[in-house]
C-alpha cells in the first residue's frame, strides 16, 4: 500500500461503500471466518461423520421410516435406505406370479414360485446393511431361503464353481463363488423391515448378502445359474470389487459390519 | 494511483494520470460514464458477470435435480438409470466452479474479480448495520450490502465442501468406510443448506425486480441504488469519476502481483 498516492482518505468509512477507507485491519473478516469456518466444518463432519451419523440416525429414528418412505427420512443423517435402480423404475412382478429359474450346470434345473420359497426352511437375520458408498441402515430384519437349500434342490454339477444372479430389472446381474453362495448368512430374502419385501426394496424376491456391500445383494431376483466362472456384475463392471466383503473391499480395511 | 477505478473494465482506463495511461482513451470514457449516469442508469454487472451467473445457475440447478433424482426415492424410481444420473451429476458437480474460474480469468473478468475482492470482509459501518438488522449504517451500503457479502461467502464455502465430498464419494475408495458415511452425510446436510440459501436468494430476487433485472440486462436505475446501495451510487456519480482508497489498494495488493503491469490499462 505504500506504492498507492491516493487522494486524501476521508475521516471515516462514512458515504464509502462498507467504509473501504477504513485502515485493512479495523476491517471484520466475518466473510472470510464463514467461508472458513464451513470448510473447516466440512472437514470435521467427513472425519468424525460416522459417529455424528449415528447420533443422528438414533435420533430420527422415532420420525424417520427405514424403509426409505415419508419426510422425515429425507432428512440427511436419518437411517434409511437409498432405493437404487439402474433402468427405468422399479419393475412391478406379483407374488403370484413371481417365478425364480434355476439352471446352467446344474443336474435339475427348475423353477421355483412364490410359494415354493416360503415351503423351504425359514432363516432369519438381523444386520446392519452397509452400501459401500457410505450409507447404512442399522438392525435391519431379513427373512427367507437359504441359498444353499435353493441351490441343493437343482444340485449344481460338480463343473459348478460360480453362480450368476440375474434381476426382473433385465439389466442388473451380480455372482458369487460356490463357496460364498453355501455360507449361512446369504438369503434369497422374501422379508425384509418386518414385512414382505416391497418393489422398491427388490420385492417380491431378492438376494441378500449379508457379510457383503449392498450392490451383491441383487433386486427383483429372476434367476440363478450356476457356471464354470463368473462374469462380473453390473456395478462390478464400472468398477467395483467381485469379492465384496465389508470392511476388506473396493481398497479399504474397514472394520466388518457385525 | 489516484482517481483510479474500481468497476468497468472501461472506467479502468481512468487510472493514473502519472502512469502510462491512455490521454485519449480517458476522456471518452469518462463521458460514456456520464452519458449513462445522465440516463439515471448505473452498470451493476458486466457482460462476464452476467454469463457467469447463468451458467453457474444452470449447472447448480441441474445439480439439485440430478442430486434429487438420486436421494429422494419417489423422485428416483421416476427418473431411474441411477448410472446416467450419477454420471450426470458427477461431472456436472466437477464442473461447478469452471465458469467463475473462467470468468476470473482473463482480462474480461476485471469487475467480475473486483466484486470478489468486496466481499470478504466488512467495515465497522457495515457491522454496524448488520448488528442493528439494517436500522443504522444505511448510507455506508456499497455495491453489496453486507448480507449480500455474507450470503457469497456462505454459498461459495458450502459449494466448495460439496465439491470436496462429492469427489471422495465418487474417487475416495483409499477412505475408510467411516470417512465415506461421514462425506455422506456432510454432503447431504450441505445440499440442504445450499438448497434454502438458492430458496432464499431467488425469494429475494423475486421480491426486488429491479435487481433481478441488473442480472439480465446489467444496469440498475439510479435511484434504485440511491436506496440499496447509497454509497455505491455517490461514489460511481462522483466528479472525478470512482475512486479508491487506500485500503482498497491495499486489498488490490495482496491480491496482484505488485509491479509495472498493475499501472497498465486492461
Amino acid at each position: 500500500m505504500n506504492d498507492v498516492t491516493g487522494p486524501v482518505p476521508r475521516s471515516d468509512g462514512e458515504g464509502r461503500p462498507g467504509g473501504l477507507l477504513v485502515p485493512a485491519e479495523h476491517r471484520s473478516p466475518v466473510g472470510r471466518r464463514l467461508f472458513l469456518g464451513i470448510l473447516g466444518a466440512g472437514a470435521v463432519g467427513t472425519i468424525f461423520g460416522q459417529p455424528l451419523q449415528t447420533w443422528v440416525g438414533s435420533a430420527l429414528s422415532t420420525v424417520a421410516d427405514p424403509s426409505g418412505g415419508g419426510l422425515a427420512a429425507l432428512l440427511p443423517g436419518a437411517d434409511r435406505f437409498r432405493l437404487y435402480t439402474v433402468t427405468g423404475g422399479f419393475p412391478e412382478v406379483a407374488r403370484d406370479r413371481y417365478r425364480l429359474r434355476v439352471g446352467g450346470l446344474v443336474a435339475r434345473p427348475l423353477t421355483l414360485s412364490y410359494g415354493d420359497l416360503l415351503r423351504l426352511p425359514r432363516t432369519q437375520l438381523t444386520r446392519d446393511f452397509q452400501c459401500v458408498t457410505g450409507w447404512r441402515v442399522p438392525g435391519v430384519h431379513w427373512a427367507g431361503a437359504l441359498l444353499r437349500d435353493v441351490l441343493a434342490l437343482a444340485q449344481p454339477t460338480s463343473a459348478a464353481r460360480a453362480v450368476e444372479f440375474g434381476s426382473y430389472d433385465g439389466v442388473y446381474t451380480e455372482s458369487l463363488t460356490l463357496a460364498e453362495a453355501y455360507r449361512s448368512d446369504v438369503l434369497v430374502a422374501y422379508e425384509m423391515l418386518g414385512g414382505p419385501v416391497s418393489t422398491a426394496h427388490g420385492g417380491p424376491v431378492r438376494l441378500y448378502v449379508a457379510p457383503m456391500y449392498g450392490y451383491k445383494s441383487a433386486k427383483w431376483l429372476s434367476s440363478i445359474t450356476l457356471v464354470e466362472r463368473a462374469t462380473p456384475g453390473f456395478w462390478e463392471q464400472q468398477g467395483y470389487d467381485v469379492q465384496a466383503w465389508v470392511g476388506s473391499s473396493n481398497g479399504r480395511h474397514d472394520t466388518p459390519v457385525p | 494511483m489516484a482517481a483510479t477505478t474500481r468497476r468497468s473494465p472501461d472506467a479502468r482506463g481512468a487510472r493514473a494520470p502519472e502512469g502510462p495511461g491512455h490521454p485519449v482513451a480517458e476522456p471518452v470514457r469518462a463521458l460514456r460514464r456520464r452519458t449513462t449516469a445522465a440516463q439515471g442508469r448505473l452498470l451493476r454487472f458486466d457482460a462476464t458477470e452476467r454469463l457467469v451467473h447463468w451458467v453457474t445457475a444452470t449447472v447448480v440447478v441441474s445439480l439439485a435435480v440430478t442430486g434429487a433424482a438420486l436421494y429422494v426415492p419417489s423422485f428416483g424410481a421416476l427418473v431411474g438409470h441411477r448410472l446416467v444420473v450419477e454420471d450426470l451429476h458427477v461431472w456436472a458437480g466437477v464442473a461447478v466452479f469452471l465458469p467463475l474460474l473462467a470468468g476470473a480469468a482473463g482480462p474480461w473478468g476485471r469487475r467480475l474479480r473486483h466484486d470478489l475482492r468486496q466481499v470478504r470482509d466488512l467495515g465497522p459501518a457495515e457491522m454496524d448495520w448488520l448488528r442493528s438488522l439494517g436500522r443504522r449504517g444505511r448510507s455506508a451500503l456499497g455495491k453489496f450490502n453486507p448480507g449480500q457479502k455474507l450470503n457469497t461467502n456462505a454459498l461459495a464455502g458450502i459449494l466448495t465442501v460439496l465439491f470436496a465430498t462429492g469427489l471422495l464419494l465418487r474417487w475416495g475408495n483409499f477412505l475408510p468406510v467411516s470417512a465415506r458415511t461421514g462425506a455422506t452425510f456432510v454432503h447431504d446436510v450441505a445440499a440442504f443448506l445450499l438448497v434454502g440459501l438458492v430458496t432464499a436468494h431467488v425469494g429475494l430476487a423475486l421480491a426486488h425486480p429491479k435487481a433481478l433485472r441488473s442480472m439480465l440486462l446489467g444496469w440498475v436505475p439510479a435511484d434504485w441504488a440511491r436506496r440499496h446501495a447509497p454509497a455505491w451510487r455517490a461514489e460511481e456519480l462522483s466528479p472525478g469519476g470512482p475512486q479508491r482508497g487506500p485500503a482498497d489498494a491495499a486489498d488490490e495488493g495482496r491480491h496482484q502481483r505488485p509491479g509495472p503491469h498493475r499501472c497498465r490499462p486492461g
